[in-house]
């Protein structure tokens, strides 16, 4: 699967998660260009993408996600492994 | 624990909330006390831990929703005249109880409460809530009185020798108290100056007040009392007639929303 497939899929988790059905998901993007992605949907969005996948993030990787960019990456690194 | 547990392992999210505590929270002797005080409360009211979660985010999902409108408008909740969320006492307790255990906001409200609240004769609550502040301090203070709009039966039985009236406290004493604890409560209330101008009559001399304040938290029952910065409050303070022997400002920690939400906690004396 590359990035972009990744985007698409991940696209109405965001929507749902983020209540903001508009959403157009970019690598570069980040929380604080997102009105209503704060800390509590951050983690919602994590559970829920978790689930999407079945993997796991740590606690420090939650934390450390600097984008939807490294957000696709690490999600792929754990689908592959 | 064993509830916490419980609410740990049915629910994801809460997991990766206390994941996110420092392990020096989560193996502190004051964890554990307000997680076996948890879960005493939920067992008298026959909460379980489903009922638990379900009250945890039916609090976060309209916390977030009033935060998105105040980044919006400015205002709370209150103020916009959205009342859109009823909560019973019990919830509203369970929610603050978890709130301590899952934020590190909440944590370092109540390990201020317990590391700097001296012994005292006479002590006064106002807000009991769940009445977790008074499990915190009971042991040092030989005379609790405690008030609120509404209280859990809980508390009777926890607090047999406590003086507990459903009722406001509008100064019913007076140089009578040797402390008065008033935490998360100065956001609620629409006069607060009034009401610490009431607990400074109340107080013995050298009497102390521990309070907090809250600035941006729009959550659905709080008044926006006071500015970010204090000054305007200390100097009210100081002109009722308090000194200030403490003070600490407690971010919360957010990812992101242009809001910078925090409480201060403050130890006053009468002098």
């Amino acid at each position: 699967m590359t990035v972009e497939e990744l985007l698409i899929e991940l696209t109405p988790i965001f929507h749902s998660e983020l209540e903001n059905p508009a959403l157009v998901l970019k690598p570069e993007m980040t929380a604080a260009d997102v009105e209503t992605w704060d800390s509590i949907t951050h983690v919602q969005l994590i559970v829920a993408i978790e689930k999407k996948y079945k993997i796991r993030f740590t606690s420090r990787e939650i934390q450390d996600l600097k984008n939807v960019g490294e957000l696709c990456s690490m999600v792929l690194s754990k689908i592959e492994n | 624990m064993k509830f916490l547990q419980q609410l740990l392992e049915e629910n994801r999210i809460l997991t990766v909330l206390s994941d996110n505590l420092p392990n020096e929270i989560k193996e502190s002797m004051l964890y554990e006390h307000v997680a076996t005080y948890l879960e005493e409360y939920t067992a008298f009211n026959n909460i379980d831990a489903e009922q638990a979660i379900g009250m945890y985010f039916k609090y976060i999902r309209a916390y977030i929703k009033h935060c998105n409108h105040f980044v919006k408008t400015g205002q709370y909740p209150l103020a916009l005249g959205i009342n859109d969320f009823l909560v019973t006492r019990e919830e509203y307790d369970v929610v603050m109880m978890l709130l301590i255990l899952l934020t590190q906001h909440r944590y370092r409200i109540m390990q201020l409460l317990v590391t700097k609240t001296v012994p005292a004769e006479k002590a006064l609550y106002i807000g009991l809530g769940s009445g977790i502040e008074v499990k915190l301090t009971q042991e040092i203070s030989k005379e609790i009185h405690g008030y609120d709009l509404s209280i859990n039966s809980f508390l009777y039985s926890k607090f047999p020798n406590a003086k507990l009236n459903i009722e406001l406290y509008e100064g019913q004493f007076t140089d009578y108290f040797d402390v008065v604890y008033m935490i998360e409560l100065l956001e609620h209330v629409s006069e607060p100056y009034t009401l610490l101008q009431t607990c400074y009559n109340s107080l013995k001399k050298g009497g102390k007040i521990y309070c907090t304040t809250a600035t941006d938290v729009p959550q659905f029952d709080h008044l926006y009392n006071f500015e970010v910065a204090h000054n305007d409050f200390e100097e009210k303070l100081k002109a009722i007639g308090f000194s200030i022997l403490y003070k600490e400002m407690i971010p919360h920690l957010y990812l992101s929303m242009e809001l910078q939400p925090c409480n201060h906690f403050y130890i006053l004396e009468k002098i």
